[in-house]
């Protein structure tokens, strides 16, 4: 059994980059069988677009599209991303903060910014996979013709970024492990409500007009345009881009990294 | 060679010293036990160490670095088991000594890692499906993975039973013989006694001791003789002072006491009384831990 170190002095230490592929790679393997993320990113938005595309079917969508599902599938597509790519990884990142897990891995050879970087990624790659899944289902069960590949994939990677960068700046605000799921699910609920992703905000109106402000009704009008076969939606991505530079410099301002 | 070097270390929080002036040298290959009371600035002075924690003042050294300078190659040589931390509960003992190992350069087999911490009849089982001493040895098979130099332990039984705690106190044992500087922080005297060279006893943010086991179980006081004279017969005269204790039985210190015992035996087979209750004593850590921090 070899315990010391004094012959092996010349290994170096494996690069950064393949330290990050390793941690994401085992990062979505831990996600994989965490039941209630997997409940909480995939199974709920699925529920919620199956059963109230089913029950409005044929309810008139609005101005962006003839039928009800038209709409609210987009929309579901938006906010099954946000749930991910926010709300998942908010409270991932608060567990990583807040366990003692982040301070176990910053006393090994891992670079310090390793693990919050493989966090992000793991959940742009399964918040991606979600969009997808939402999208197919909308498809199959509801006859909403599939989004455009290129204003899909842009508004999916401009999204799930921003507000991967939200999800982590508000991961530091939640005070114990414990809270993190409420604290996220606090700020994403209201925040679909009051952006319209069931039901149409009427134009004008003060929630419409906070809503504008806010980065999701954004998202959803970059899918809606995806879905109906309108191209890139550049003004709405530039301010869900904005939020997510602000939350990233906010969270860099509050968190100084380590190499 | 100083593994570990302080000179003057200092750390407030706010108004409260943590660390008031702390010195401390650990030679290569030693284990040193920290003690002291909660709030004696033992986390503090660890976390420092680690480099998790910055200072005030003072120089710190750990493997000829300054800790809040630590690089990757630095971080590569040490081995930490936290006080309290979660761990991935998603991913098996086998999965989680995986990926740590490859953090490191030279990372130890993890099978090895396994058998050496008792855990292989554990190891595809999720920290969530082990016990707290289960998994309190898994945190130490990852703290050892990576082949360290230097091993931080922050109260590495803490809640064990006797059977897990004397398995680690083994495996703690092991890796001293295999030439590792290890450093803990514990609650447990037996503990300290039964690992480490030395005990640096912590106190208000100051070092108020710094000596092996038997050295400070010595400064604690010689021995005491107890013994109880039948009623109506009056003590053996003696050269010692004696202390007479309200539940009517004698005592004295002694630096030797078979001198004592041997004075007190001819006694009886002159009087023809017989001592009752004879007993010798010898202070305990505790007893000198206790004298220190009082």
């Amino acid at each position: 059994m070899t315990l010391l170190r004094s012959d092996l002095r010349d290994t170096a230490l494996p690069s950064p980059a393949h330290l990050l592929r390793r941690q994401i790679r085992y990062e979505l393997r831990a996600h994989w069988r965490s039941r209630s993320l997997v409940a909480l990113e995939l199974a709920l938005p699925l529920a919620l677009l199956l059963i109230m595309g089913s029950l409005l079917r044929n309810a008139p969508g609005g101005p962006l599209g003839d039928r009800y599902p038209d709409v609210f599938v987009p929309n579901m597509v938006a906010l099954g991303l946000v749930t991910t790519c926010f709300a998942g990884l908010g409270i991932e990142a608060a567990y990583l903060r807040l366990t003692g897990a982040g301070k176990r891995l910053r006393g090994t050879p891992l670079p310090g910014w390793v693990p919050l970087t493989a966090l992000v990624a793991q959940s742009l790659v399964v918040g991606t996979l979600a969009a997808v899944l939402l999208a197919l289902a909308g498809a199959l069960v509801l006859g909403v013709a599939l989004p455009a590949a290129a204003p899909f994939l842009v508004a999916t990677a401009v999204g799930g970024t921003s507000f991967a960068a939200l999800g982590v700046l508000v991961s530091t605000l939640v005070p114990r492990v414990e809270s993190a799921p409420a604290v996220t699910n606090l700020v994403l609920w209201p925040l679909a409500v009051l952006s319209g992703v069931f039901t149409a905000v009427p134009t004008g109106s003060l929630m419409y007009r906070i809503a504008m402000v806010l980065p999701l009704r954004h998202l959803m009008d970059a899918m809606n345009d995806a879905f109906g076969g309108r191209g890139f939606e550049w003004g709405g991505l530039a301010v869900v881009a904005a939020w997510g530079v602000g939350a990233a410099t906010l969270t860099a301002a509050r968190r100084p990294g380590r190499t | 060679m100083d593994v570990i070097e302080v000179n003057d270390l200092r750390r407030a929080y706010g108004r409260t010293r943590a660390l008031d002036g702390v010195d401390l040298a650990v030679q290569a290959g030693t284990t040193v036990a920290v003690l002291g009371p909660n709030g004696a600035g033992k986390s503090t002075l660890i976390e420092i160490l680690e480099g998790h924690r910055s200072r005030d003042g003072g120089t710190v050294r750990v493997l000829g670095r300054d800790p809040e300078r630590g690089t990757r190659a630095w971080r590569d040589r040490l081995g930490i088991v936290l006080q309290e931390s979660r761990l991935v509960s998603e991913l098996t003992a086998r999965e989680l000594l995986d990926l740590y190992a490859g953090y490191y350069a030279a990372p130890r087999p993890v099978p090895e890692v396994l058998a050496e911490t008792g855990l292989v009849g554990r190891a595809d089982r999720r920290p969530e499906q082990m016990s707290g001493g289960e998994r309190r040895r898994l945190e130490l098979a990852l703290a050892i993975v990576g082949r360290p130099e230097l091993l931080f332990l922050d109260e590495p039984t803490a809640s064990f039973d006797p059977e897990a705690r004397r398995r680690t106190w083994e495996l703690v044992a092991g890796l001293q013989d295999a030439g590792i500087t290890v450093v803990l922080t514990t609650h447990d005297l037996e503990e300290a006694a039964a690992l480490a060279d030395r005990i640096v006893v912590l106190a208000e943010g100051r070092v108020v001791a710094d000596a092996s086991p038997p050295a400070l179980r010595a400064a604690a006081g010689p021995p005491v003789v107890r013994f109880r004279v039948p009623v109506g017969v009056a003590p053996p005269p003696l050269r010692v002072a004696l202390d007479r204790h309200a539940d009517g039985t004698l005592s004295a210190a002694v630096p030797q006491p078979t001198d004592l015992l041997r004075t007190l035996c001819t006694w009886e087979e002159e009087s023809g009384h017989r001592l009752s209750e004879l007993s010798v004593t010898c202070p305990t850590l505790e007893d000198a831990y206790f004298e220190l921090i009082r």
